[in-house]
C-alpha cells in the first residue's frame, strides 16, 4: 500500500489538509475535516471535552462553554507567558503550543480513522517571513503530537509548487521567473522564483527574493469600508452606550463590508440598504458606492500604495526588471480585487493568471512536496533562501551576518567580530530581523564559545542555514587567521 | 351567537377564500394587539414562522441543462410575485399603521427592493462551466450560489416583522407572504427542541448574550432561547440556521 502523506496549511483562522495521491501524481483535498459540509477548509479551532478528547474546526463551541474552547493558536504559539486554564483537563494550564499539538492530534486522528491507516508524514506551511522560533514551535507541536514531520515549506513556495506543476502551465524544458502574489485574509506575500522545468517529472524551484506586508489583507479592506460606512451614517463609536451594542454594530458592520468588497469585485456599482440597530434604534444605511468609490479609497488609504512598493522592493532589490517576470500567478481571495489585479498586471506589464479556488493553493502545494518525498517519479528540487538577515548585536545596531536571499545550505562571508574579553566561558547571541536597530530585531539563538580558545580578541565568524529537514543555523567561529577555531548550532533562548 | 354575527363570519371566510385562492392576496384579519412579551406568548409567535415541507426542492428540478433557466425564470417570478404582494398589502394596511410602523414597512419594502436586485444578478450571472459534467454538479453549484441570497433575504427581513409582530398583527401577513415564497422554493423549517443536548452545532446560528451563564453543566449544549427556526432544503442543506441563545457554562472557583 502507498504511504499516507499529508500536506497541512496551518493557517491564522482556517486549515486545509491534502494527501498525496500516487495514482493521480497529486494532492487531493482530505474531506469533511472540521464536520462542515460545502467546503474541505475548516476553522482553526479547538473545543477540548477532556484528556485526549477534542472537538476541532466548530467555532460555534465558544458560545456554550468559552473556558475550553481555544483558537488563534497560531498567533501565540512562541508565547510561553500566554497560560490557559483548561476546566475540561482539570484546571492544567497549556500554552499555545500546547493547543497547537491538540489540533494536529486531532487532524491525525480523524485522518487515520478515515483512511484507516497510519499517516506516514506530513508536510506543514509557514508563511515565509516567520521567525525560526516560530517555526521549531510548530514542528515540535506536531511531531509531539506523534506526526512524522518531513518538512516545513513556505506558503508562497507552495503555492508555486502547486501552480506550476498541475495544469500543464508551463512547458517543457523552459525557464521561467515566477512572481507570486499573495493577498490573503491577513496578510501579503510577494515571491519572485526561478521555476525551471525539464518535464513533466524533473523541476528546480529556486527563491529569488520575499517580500510583503504582514498586516495587509482582506481584512484591512473590510475595516476601510467599515470606517466609510461610519461616516456615512455620521456616527462613531462613542455614541455606543454599552460594549454588547457597540460590538454586535461593529460585527454586522463587517458581515456588510465583506459581502460589498465581493460585489464590487463583480460589478461596477452597488447599491447598499441594510437596517442596522444602533443602540435599540433603527438606522438605516443607504448608500450607492462604484467601483470608482471603492479604488479611490483603497488609493487614498495607502492599500495601494504599500502593495506598489512591495512590489518595488520585491523586484528591484535583486535587480530585476518587472519584464523580466514571465509569469504573475495570484493567491489568496484579496488578489482578485479588480484595481488589485490591475495594479499587479500593469506593474508586470502582463496579465496574471489565478487558479478557481485560491484558498487551496497552499495546501495543495503542501501535499505535493509530501508526496515528492517519497515518489521518484516526480523529481522537483527547491533551492530555499532565507526570507530575514541573521546577525549579532554591535552596540545598538544589528549587524549582518547571513544575509537575506542566501541560499539554505550557503555558507555567509565571515565577518569580523571583537571579542570583549577572552574568557572561558562567552555567550554570543544571534538575532534576526530587517531593519538595521537590534531593538527591531528577535534574538533567536545563542552559541557558547571558549575565548580561550582564540589567539585575539578579533574574530571571525560566518553562518548557515542547512538545507536539512530541520534547517538548523550553525555558526562558525574563526581566529585573526581565519583558522576555524570551532563551530556550532545555535541553541534556543 | 347571534345570527346577524354567523353570517358575517360565514361572508369573511368566504372573502378570505376568494382573496388567497382567486386573486393569491393576503387576507386582512383584524386581531386583538397582542399583550408584553412572556415566554409563552415568545413561543407561539415563533409558531407563525413555521414553514411545513410542503413541495421537493426547487433545486431537484433541474434534471438537465436546459432546465436551469425554467428554474431561474421561477425563482425570480416567486420572488417577484412576493415583492409585489408586499406593495399591494402595505398599500391596502398602510392607513391602520402607526408612524413607527409605516417606518418599519418602508425598511422592509427598501429591503426586498434591494435583495431582489441582488438575486436577479446572481441568477443572471450563473453559468454552467464546462468541466461540470452531471446535473447534479450543476444543481449543487446553482444552490450554493443562491443560497448567500436566500440566507440574507431570510435574515434581513425577519428581525423586523418579528420585532414589529410582538405589538401590530399586521405584520404577520408580510410572513405569511415570505412563508409562502420560501415555500414555493421547497424551504420548510426545523423544530428545536429547548430540552435537548445538542453535539451537532450545523442547525444552530449561537448568538451573543449577558445573561446565559450557569454553573449547571447539565445545561452545557443546551438551548435556552430558539430566536427563530433553521430554513432547510433537506437535512444536508441548511439554507439558513437557527437563531438560539445557548447556556454558557461557567465554572466558579
Amino acid at each position: 500500500m502507498d504511504k499516507l502523506l499529508l500536506g497541512i496549511d496551518f493557517g491564522t483562522s482556517t486549515n486545509f489538509v491534502t494527501k498525496y495521491d500516487f495514482n493521480k501524481k497529486d494532492a487531493v483535498a482530505v474531506a469533511n475535516m472540521g464536520g462542515y459540509g460545502g467546503t474541505n477548509i475548516f476553522d482553526n479551532c479547538i473545543y477540548i471535552q477532556g484528556e485526549d478528547s477534542y472537538v476541532m474546526g466548530d467555532s460555534k463551541k465558544q458560545h456554550t462553554d468559552p473556558e475550553n474552547f481555544f483558537e488563534d493558536v497560531k498567533r501565540y504559539i512562541i508565547d510561553d507567558n500566554k497560560k490557559y486554564r483548561v476546566p475540561n483537563l482539570n484546571n492544567r494550564a497549556v500554552t499555545a503550543q500546547d493547543i497547537a499539538q491538540m489540533v494536529f492530534e486531532t487532524i491525525a486522528k480523524k485522518v487515520e480513522e478515515n483512511e484507516n491507516r497510519k499517516i506516514d508524514g506530513v508536510v506543514i506551511t509557514v508563511p515565509y517571513s516567520y521567525s525560526k522560533k516560530y517555526r521549531q514551535r510548530l514542528q515540535e507541536s506536531a511531531t509531539n503530537a506523534g506526526l512524522n514531520v518531513i518538512k516545513l515549506i513556505e506558503e508562497p513556495v507552495a503555492a508555486a509548487i502547486s501552480y506550476g506543476l498541475f495544469g500543464d502551465e508551463i512547458e517543457d524544458n523552459k525557464k521561467e521567473k515566477i512572481a507570486v502574489f499573495d493577498l490573503g485574509g491577513g496578510t501579503f506575500d510577494i515571491t519572485i522564483f526561478n521555476f525551471e522545468k525539464s518535464d513533466a517529472q524533473n523541476a528546480k524551484i529556486e527563491v529569488l527574493n520575499t517580500d510583503g506586508v504582514e498586516k495587509l489583507g482582506g481584512k484591512t479592506v473590510d475595516e476601510l469600508l467599515s470606517k466609510k460606512f461610519m461616516e456615512h451614517l455620521k456616527i462613531d463609536y462613542s455614541i455606543f452606550s454599552k460594549d454588547k451594542e457597540r460590538s454586535k454594530f461593529q460585527s454586522q458592520l463587517n458581515k456588510i463590508s465583506k459581502e460589498t468588497k465581493e460585489l464590487l469585485s463583480d460589478s461596477d456599482e452597488e447599491d447598499i440598504y441594510e437596517n442596522l440597530s444602533i443602540n435599540g434604534e433603527n438606522q438605516e444605511l443607504e448608500m450607492e458606492i462604484s467601483v470608482d468609490d471603492f479604488n479611490s479609497w483603497l488609493k487614498d488609504n495607502n492599500i495601494i500604495g504599500e502593495i506598489e512598493d512591495a512590489l518595488d522592493r520585491a523586484i528591484y532589490d535583486i535587480d530585476l526588471e518587472p519584464e523580466d517576470i514571465d509569469r504573475v500567478v495570484l493567491a489568496g481571495g484579496t488578489s482578485t480585487i479588480p484595481i488589485i489585479k490591475s495594479v499587479v498586471e500593469e506593474f508586470f506589464g502582463k496579465k496574471s493568471e489565478a487558479k478557481k479556488d485560491l484558498g487551496e493553493l497552499v495546501g495543495h502545494g503542501a501535499g505535493i512536496l509530501a508526496g515528492l518525498s517519497e515518489d521518484s517519479s516526480l523529481q522537483y528540487t527547491v533551492i530555499r533562501k532565507t526570507s530575514k538577515n541573521i546577525g549579532v548585536a554591535s552596540g545598538n545596531k544589528f549587524k549582518k551576518i547571513l544575509h537575506k536571499n542566501t541560499k539554505y545550505g550557503e555558507e555567509s562571508a565571515q565577518m569580523v567580530l571583537k571579542l570583549t574579553n577572552r574568557e572561558e566561558s562567552l555567550n554570543v547571541s544571534f538575532y534576526e530581523g530587517d531593519s538595521a536597530r537590534i531593538e527591531d530585531s528577535e534574538k533567536i539563538g545563542k552559541v557558547d564559545i571558549d575565548g580561550s580558545d582564540f589567539t585575539s580578541e578579533q574574530i571571525y565568524i560566518s553562518l548557515i542555514r542547512e538545507d536539512k529537514k530541520d534547517s538548523k543555523i550553525k555558526a562558525f567561529f574563526y581566529d585573526r587567521d581565519k583558522n576555524l577555531v570551532c563551530e556550532n548550532y545555535l541553541e534556543d533562548v | 351567537m347571534s345570527k346577524c354575527f354567523i353570517e358575517i363570519n360565514t361572508l369573511n371566510i368566504k372573502f378570505k377564500k376568494l382573496l388567497e385562492d382567486d386573486y393569491k392576496l393576503i387576507y386582512i384579519e383584524e386581531k386583538q394587539i397582542k399583550q408584553e412579551d412572556n415566554s409563552e406568548t415568545s413561543q407561539n409567535d415563533l409558531s407563525l414562522f413555521k414553514i411545513e415541507k410542503n413541495r421537493e426542492s426547487i433545486f431537484k428540478q433541474i434534471v438537465s441543462a436546459d432546465k436551469l433557466d425554467e428554474v431561474k425564470k421561477e425563482i425570480k417570478s416567486e420572488y417577484n410575485k412576493f415583492s409585489e404582494e408586499f406593495v399591494y398589502y402595505f398599500d391596502r394596511v398602510e392607513n391602520m399603521l402607526n408612524d413607527k410602523d409605516k417606518e418599519s414597512f418602508e425598511i422592509i419594502e427598501k429591503t426586498i427592493k434591494n435583495r431582489s436586485k441582488k438575486l436577479n444578478r446572481t441568477i443572471d450571472k450563473f453559468v454552467i462551466e464546462d468541466s461540470w459534467n452531471s446535473v447534479s454538479k450543476i444543481e449543487e453549484e446553482f444552490y450554493f450560489k443562491l443560497q448567500k441570497n436566500l440566507k440574507d433575504i431570510v435574515e434581513s427581513l425577519i428581525p423586523t416583522i418579528s420585532t414589529g409582530m410582538r405589538e401590530n398583527s399586521a405584520y404577520d401577513g408580510i410572513l405569511t407572504s415570505l412563508n409562502k415564497f420560501l415555500s414555493q422554493l421547497g424551504i420548510y423549517t426545523i423544530d428545536l427542541d429547548s430540552n435537548k443536548k445538542y453535539e451537532d452545532f450545523s442547525l444552530l446560528d449561537p448568538q451573543e448574550c449577558d445573561d446565559c451563564e450557569t454553573e449547571d453543566l447539565n445545561k452545557q449544549d443546551m438551548i435556552k432561547e430558539i430566536l427563530s427556526y433553521p430554513y432547510v432544503l433537506s437535512d444536508e442543506l441548511i439554507v439558513v440556521e437557527g437563531k438560539v441563545i445557548l447556556w454558557k457554562v461557567v465554572r466558579n472557583g
